[in-house]
This record gives structure tokens, sequence and C-alpha cells, in this order.
């Protein structure tokens, strides 16, 4: 059975059928103009709530790899400033094996402990480095703290070491702490960007590890009072403990070197992960947001074909009436 | 002779009331609501004689409107729904587009945020890196809240359109009662139906029904009642009852519609009453989706809030203050308690209830809150008190208020509540929104945007090995928990390796293994946990102290950083990101489907009006057809007209 058609029904038909097409086709144009196929959460809640996720932890990625770097330059920068105390200290523990070469006179040895001095001047200086903002890199966390400083204690007469931590008669004393300035580099992962002043140069020990209880400035003053002392002898033990405790000072700052060392060629590890964990979140993200333009077009074309099929067909029938023929 | 003419004009009489009809017909092409009309047609009756019975022409019985009540009926109820939906979903989809812009959305201002945290982390005693920390608090802040601002002016808009579609409701039934009257006494005075009136009645009822979903049944005097709800009555005969809306009595803040009763009083209708038409669609989307989004946003800054303060209040600034000093800034965000509203039908001059945020929990790695995304009501019987979760009638009771915080406090919903001492009576209610508005209370602590030194980036305590410590023992991580306290001066703890001890100066002890915290309670200091790893030798010595010069430790501010990842909401389920990604997901479903419901709804309702037009609609070819079919009609009577004259002027002649 056919049914009746009203009039204004079929115009009502065409129109709508014609309107829906054409908020299609807007949405397929909105689309295609922002590259997206997600424009606003109702195109795919799923698909927006795991965009949310995803770029989240793209940009904690993002923040790791910043924590990286900036780790990665704290540490190069601890790294330079402790070559420099190596080769002062390389430098200091020559001089004072020449100096005890037997055919030193007084006054040679005098010579070798003037310069001692100074480059122990110099050791001081580098133990209180500041970094470009004028903070000390050695304070352990009371960066604004000059870390070390002469105690202006008189070398002990009864102790043959003369300045030791103990008994306690240091020649310069530690004013920061043992404070770690941690940064947060992965999930779970946190890289320490500072070693403490009292690590480095107070608490020496040994390459076998055990401690000495001379900073390496103790260990440098010990050898100054030695060589200022007339008449000393190289098979003086002052002498030998005071070299061992150069050597040791040295093992200490190369020790802490290489922790340095580790902790950078880790970050440089990290970074690599990081990088490659970028593109995977790219990739991702692309996959959730990003539009497939040949399918997208191909709809266009699909949709257009039949919003015009949908305006001439309305066109004709429009036109069609009995009152046309009376 | 006379037979033959009148039967003739009963023939014209007829093609000309067919052709009336059908001119009627045609020029009501495009009225809204005409129902097409026929005329009903009969024939004379017969009049008997001996050579058989004689028809005598015919006449028009009545004009017939072309309506089916059950036809309409499905138009109507498919309107109300494809009405309801497509007003919810315009209005969701405001909030759908909010959320749409990646680029300004909540999501990368609280990433900002968490950016600047760790340029604070990175360079702790950084006036600037601070600074820009607070700068991205406060841009984090002013996004919460100027979504918060856009969702208030959503529900503004929802209120004002409650009000007028209220307004043309009652406009509605006001003319469906007159048109009723009319009807009853038209039909009363003539016996015939009154097309135009009918039709009119039906196209307001169609038009009311678009605004609200209504019932009709039709009365033995021709006139309807229309009903909304369950039965609630809108229109009886001649009567009208007005719709007003009003401010609910539980919440007063709340535009709910209620119906007027012979007094003047307002009965409030529930809004579970009210469905379909565009104030169904406006009520459901007020409380599905707005409420919900106003919650869920609020939400998250309470949980941001609650998280963050409780973990700042463990740190030192840069100037050295810690917790209990009077220039300390505990809380680096500012909020307020939650709103608690009174039904106005309470007694006058009862308790006041209040409700307060309770402080995160910590669940052993990071703190936490047990907010929800639901209202709740507190409801007293007269003898106990009722909190019920909304979102689930879940249920909290007591005898007081206390005995209703200890039911809470083993399943905690991040509030307490608290009472003026005022006195209670059976039937108060009260109802509590623990997060609708906390993004609108969301601020920077205004010390600390002044004062960028206040935040707290470091631990309020350093734990420090003497130089002359011959072991390797280092000290790993500090930490204190709420409620901690320091000392005065430092406290050294000397290590004995025989009993595995930390030793503290009065003697007494703390077990100690390498890498392992242990927890410092001794001579003022307590809430101190102390991990040291490596081995320390036998009298290595750690002290305590208070960490006043530790301008560049970032202990605190890495572990606020922290809370980015961590399981901060919910009771510990859920992110930050994982909440406003389910907000997010929640907004979009929901829009998603009103609109395919929406679509699909259209469909049943294009398919009930082809069956109601199949009926009812005017075809202008058929009416073509009429035209020609009464013209034709017409012209053969006429033509009877004509044989009769001519037969008359033929018997003249032959006299």
């Amino acid at each position: 059975m056919t049914m009746r058609v009203s009039t204004q029904q079929m115009y009502g038909t065409g129109v709508g059928g014609i309107q829906r097409l054409q908020s299609s086709l807007y949405t397929l144009q909105n689309q295609v103009n922002t590259g997206r196929k997600i424009v606003s959460p109702k195109d795919d809640p799923v698909g927006s709530a795991q965009a949310l996720l995803v770029s989240q932890s793209k940009s904690v990625n993002t923040l790791f790899v910043t924590n990286q770097k900036a780790a990665t330059t704290k540490l190069s920068t601890l790294d330079s400033t402790l070559a420099g105390v190596s080769s002062e200290l390389q430098n200091i523990y020559e001089k004072a094996i020449a100096a005890g070469n037997g055919s030193y006179s007084d006054g040679d040895r005098a010579a070798v402990a003037k310069e001692l001095a100074e480059r122990l001047g110099s050791l001081i200086g580098l133990a209180n480095t500041q970094d470009g903002t004028g903070r000390y890199v050695f304070a352990g966390v009371q960066s604004t703290t000059r870390p070390f400083s002469l105690s202006g204690n008189s070398p002990s007469a009864t102790n043959p070491t003369h300045y030791s931590l103990d008994p306690p008669n240091a020649y310069v004393d530690y004013n920061g702490d043992d404070g770690l300035q941690k940064l947060q580099v992965g999930a779970d992962d946190f890289v320490e960007t500072n070693i403490p002043g009292s690590d480095i140069f107070m608490r020496v020990k040994d390459s076998s590890g055990t401690p000495t209880f001379r900073s390496v400035f103790d260990a440098v003053q010990n050898m100054v009072d030695f060589l200022n002392t007339n008449g000393a002898s190289a098979s003086d033990p002052a002498y030998t403990n005071a070299l061992g405790d150069i050597s040791a000072a040295m093992d200490n700052v190369t020790n802490a070197r290489a922790t340095v060392g580790a902790r950078l060629s880790s970050l440089e590890s990290m970074m690599n992960t990081a990088a490659d964990r970028t593109l995977q979140y790219d990739e991702q993200l692309s996959n959730l947001q990003d539009l497939d333009y040949a399918s997208a077009l191909t709809a266009v074309s699909q949709q257009k074909l039949q919003l015009e099929a949908a305006q001439a067909t309305f066109a004709a029938t429009a036109k069609l009436s009995l009152f046309n023929y009376i | 002779m006379s037979g033959l003419i009148s039967i003739a004009v009963t023939g014209i009489n007829a093609a000309q009331a067919g052709l009336l009809t059908t001119a009627n017909n045609i020029s009501n092409l495009n009225t809204e609501g005409y129902n097409r009309q026929r005329i009903i047609q009969v024939s004379n009756p017969t009049v008997m004689t001996g050579a058989g019975g004689f028809g005598q022409g015919t006449h028009v019985v009545t004009v017939s409107r072309m309506y089916s009540e059950a036809l309409s009926k499905q138009v109507l109820s498919a309107q109300a729904q494809v009405s309801a939906l497509d007003t919810y979903y315009s209005q969701i989809s405001q909030i759908d587009n909010l959320m749409a812009d990646a680029d300004s959305g909540l999501s990368p201002a609280i990433q900002e945020f968490f950016d600047s945290i760790q340029a604070v982390a990175g360079n702790p005693s950084s006036t600037s890196a601070r600074q820009s920390m607070v700068s991205g608090a406060e841009s984090m802040v002013s996004s919460f809240r100027s979504i918060y601002g856009r969702l208030d002016e959503i529900e503004a808009g929802v209120n004002s359109q409650i009000g007028s579609t209220v307004n043309s409701i009652n406009s509605y039934t006001e003319q469906i009662a007159y048109l009723n009257q009319k009807i009853v006494s038209s039909a009363s005075l003539g016996g015939q139906p009154v097309n135009d009136l009918l039709d009119k009645r039906d196209q307001l009822i169609a038009d009311l029904n678009k605004l609200v979903k209504v019932e009709t049944s039709l009365n033995d005097d021709g006139s309807y009642n229309v009903f909304v709800g369950t039965g609630q009555q809108l229109v009886v005969g001649s009567r009208a009852t007005e719709m007003a809306a009003i401010a609910s009595s539980a919440d007063p803040t709340r535009i709910v519609v209620g119906l007027v009763g012979e007094s003047g009083a307002v009965q409030e209708l529930p809004e579970r009453l009210i469905t379909g038409g565009q104030l169904g669609g406006l009520l459901s989307f007020r409380s599905e989706a707005l409420d919900t989004a106003f919650n869920q946003l609020g939400l998250l800054a309470a949980s941001v809030t609650q998280t963050f303060n409780a973990q700042h209040a463990l740190g030192m600034d840069l100037l050295g203050n810690i917790a209990g000093d009077s220039g300390f800034a505990a809380n680096f965000f500012e909020t307020s308690d939650p709103v608690v509203i009174a039904n106005a039908r309470n007694a006058t001059g009862g308790a006041v209830v209040s409700a307060a945020l309770s402080p995160a929990s910590y669940s052993g790695t990071n703190y936490y809150t047990n907010l929800t995304d639901s209202d709740y009501r507190l409801a007293y019987d007269g003898t106990d008190f009722t909190l019920t979760r909304l979102s689930d009638n879940s249920k909290w009771t007591g005898a007081t208020l206390a005995d209703v915080n200890t039911a809470l406090a083993s399943d905690p919903q991040g509030f307490t509540l608290t009472d003026d001492g005022g006195t209670f009576t059976a039937g108060d209610s009260f109802i509590i929104q623990p997060s609708r508005d906390m993004a609108r209370l969301f601020d920077v602590n205004s010390n600390i945007s002044a004062d960028p030194r206040l935040i707290a980036a470091a631990l309020p305590v350093n734990v420090s090995g003497i130089t002359a410590n011959g072991g390797t023992g280092s000290v790993d991580s500090v930490q204190v928990s709420a409620g901690y306290s320091v000392g005065a001066g430092s406290l050294m703890l000397t290590y004995d390796a025989s009993a595995g001890n930390m030793v503290f100066p009065d003697g007494s002890t703390v077990a100690f293994t390498s890498g392992q915290a242990f927890t410092i309670n001794n001579s003022g200091w307590s809430g101190i946990q102390v991990t040291i790893s490596g081995t320390p030798a036998w009298g290595d010595q750690f002290t305590l102290s208070l960490n006043n010069g530790g301008v560049e430790d970032g202990s605190n501010i890495v572990r606020l950083g922290n809370l980015q990842t961590q399981n901060t909401m919910l009771g510990a389920n859920a992110t930050f990101e994982d909440s406003y990604a389910a907000f997010v997901n929640d907004i979009g479903n929901r829009t998603a489907s009103a609109q395919i419901s929406s679509e699909a709804q259209t469909t049943l309702l294009s398919q009930a009006t082809a069956a109601r037009e199949s009926v009812s609609g005017v075809n202008s070819d058929e009416e073509a057809a009429k035209l020609i079919e009464y013209q034709q009609a017409y012209q053969a009577s006429a033509k009877i007209l004509e044989v009769a004259t001519t037969l008359f002027d033929t018997l003249i002649s032959i006299g």
C-alpha cells in the first residue's frame, strides 16, 4: 500500500536531508581544518582521555629530559672543577716528592714550602668554588655559606701529624653540610648533582678505603710545616705520613671524579631512552588524535556527491505539481 | 421537474461544499498543525413511489477533520524526547567544546605548573625560579577559575531558560484552557465540531509538549485534561494550573519547578517527574552533566590543594621558617570550607552545620585525598543523623555529628562535619557539597605570591656526618612526617657497632640497619626518618640540626613535584591527570550519547510524523485532483439544471 505523503512533508524531508548532509560535511571540514580526528571529546571520549594521559606522560618525560640536561650541566662543571683539584694535588705531590731529595738544603725546602703554601691557598679557593650565580658548589645544600675557612688552630705540638680531624685540630674547617642536591630524572630515578665538600676534602680515604683522618688541607699544610722545619729529613715519619696523606687525598678526589663520571654516563643513557620514549609518545598521540587525511578526503567526496544528489532530487521533485497541468 | 431541479441543487451544494473544503485545504497547505478536512457526503432519503424508490440527491453531513489521536500521541511522545535530547545536547556541547581546546585547557596549565616546580627543584635558592613557580601556580588557578566561570555562566543560562520555559508553559496552558472552554461552548451551540479550534488546541499541545512532556485525556464534553509528570494536572477543562520557577527549599541557590496551588503556595515538583521537552532536557543536563562537571573540577582543585598543602607544610622556606614559626606559610594553596546548605524548611533558629575538608592522608609514599565528586545530604530524624552520598546512596549514621564523623573515619569521604551546638529538629536536612565550589575558592597563598622565598622547598632538618667519621656511612635521605618536631640546637647520634644502634646523648638508642629508615624520637626531635647507607665505623657521629642554611636543598620541592605522577586522589587510586581524563571522558561520552540518541529519536519522530501526515497532511496534488473532481461534479449538477430547464421549455412550447 502506498503511503500518503503531504506536500509539507516532502519539503521538510528534502530540506532535512540536505541539512543532515551539510552538518556531517561541516564536521569533516572541521577535522580537515584542524588536522585532528578528535575535535572535541565527544568525537572519541575514550581517545580524548587516553590522549590526555599520553600527553601528560610525554610532558613528564620532557620534564625528565630537562632535568637530565640540567644535571648533566651541573655534573660536567663539577667534574672540571674536580679536574682542577686533581691537577693541583698532583703538582703538590710531585713537588713534595722532589723536596724529599736529601740534596735539598733547608733553603730549598723552604722555597718548596712557600710554593706549596700558595698552592694550598688555591686549593682552598677551588674548594670554595662558586657557580655562575655565586652559589658555593661544595657546601652540601648550604650554598650561600662559604664552606671552607681557616680554623686558626696552631699545629699540635703533641701530635706528630700536627693538623688532623681526629684528634680534632683541623687546619681548615668545613662549614657546609652533607646535604645532597637531587633532581628527578625518571619516574623513580633521582640523580645527585653535587658531592658535599665534606666527602671530597675532609673525610679522605686512601685507595684501600682506610680513613686518614686528615683533610686534603691538613695533609698539604702538614707537608708545608714539615718542609719549613730546619734539618728535616725524608726519613722523618712526618714526611712520609704527609706524603701518604696527599696521595690518599688524590685517590679521594679521583674517586669523587669516578662517581661524577658514572652519574654522567647513566644520564647519557637515560637521555637516549627518553628520546626514544618521546618518539613513542608522539606516535601514540598521533594515532589517537591525528586525522587520516586519505580517508577523510574520501569521505568528503562521498558526502559531497550525496549532498549534490539530494539537492538535485529536491529541486526536481519540488517542481512537480498537478497544478502545472490544469 | 421540480424534483430534478432540487436534486441538481443538492448536487451543486455538495460540490460547492467540496470545493470550499478543498480550497481551505490548499490555502492551509503551510499552516502548522492544520489537519486536512473532508466533507462527509451522504445521499438523501429515497422517496418511495409505486414505481419504486427515487433518490432525492445528496447532502453534506459534516466537514470532518482527518485526525488520528493514536498517531498524534506517537508524534507527541517522540517530539518530547527529541526536544529534551536536543536541549541536553546543545547545553552539554558547550562543556564539550570547553574541554576541546588542547592548548588552553586545564591539562597544559597543570603541566606548566609542574614544570615550574622542577625549575625550583633544579635551583632551590633561585628566587627567579621560585617566582616562575608562583606564576605557574597562579595561571593554573586562573585556568580552574575560568572553567568554573564558564560552568557558572552555563548554569545561569540554564536557570534563566527554566524561568522562560515555565513562562511559555503557562501561556500555553492558559490558551489550552481557554480553547477547551470555547470548544465546549461551540459544540453545545451548533452540535458540529469546530475543526479550526481543535487544530489550534492540538497545535498548542504539540508546542507545550516541546517544552515539557505532557499527557492528555479527552473528556466527554470535548475538552482536554493535560498532565505533567505522573499525573500532576496542568489543565483541567477550562482551568489551568500555573507552573512556577522557584528556589528549591533543599538548595535555595537552585531554581526548580513547582505548581501553584489554590492557596498560591507553590508545591515543588521533584526533578525526576519532569521528563522530556526542553524543560526535561535542561533539568537532566543540570543534574547529570553540569553538577558533575562542577564537582569534578572542584574535586581536582581540592585534591591539588590538600595534597600540596600537606606536603608543603613539611618543608622549610628560603628564610629558614618551618612549621610552627610565625612567618611560615604552611599552605601553598588557599581554599575555604565546603558549602553546606540548610533546607529552607528546617526549623527556624536551629543548629548550623558546617563542613571542613579533611587534611590529606598519607599512603606511605605520598599524600592523597578521599574526596569524591558527589554531593551529600545530612538528615536528622529526631534520634539519628544520616549522611547520604547522593551518587550511590551510601549512608553513614550516628546519634551526633561526632558519631557521624567517627563513622566517616573508617570510610573517609575527605570532609568532616560540625555543628554550632544549636538544636536539631526531626526533619532537618542539609546538603553538603564538598567539591562543588572548590575551583572557585582555589587560590595561591597570597603571602607566597607576594614573597616566593616562602615556598618551602627544603627539608626542615639536616643530618650530616662529622668530618672525623671514619666509616662509609652517608646520609641517603631524611624525611619528616606530619606533626614532626625539632628540638633545641642539634642532636648527635653516635654509632655503636656492637649493638647495631645509634646512641643518643642521653644514652637511649634506636636500632640501625644500613639503607633502612629509622625514626628519631629524642630530646624534642620527633617524626624524623633518617636513612643512612654504607657502613659507619664504630663511634661515627651524625648531627641532626635545623636546616636553616640549606638553601640549595630541594628535597621537599622534589616531593611536591612528584605528586604529579602519584596516586593523589580518590583514596590513593588515581593521579590528578587520571581524574581529569575521566572527567573529559565522561563529558565526551555524555555528549556523544546525547547526539546518538537525538539522531535515533529524530528518526523515530520523522517516522511518527510521516504516519500522522499520511492521515492528516495536505497533499497539493491530491487537492488539485479533488478540485477537478468537485468542479466536474458541480458542472454535472449544473448540467442537470440546464436539462431540467430545457425540458420545462419543451413542455411550455408544446402547450
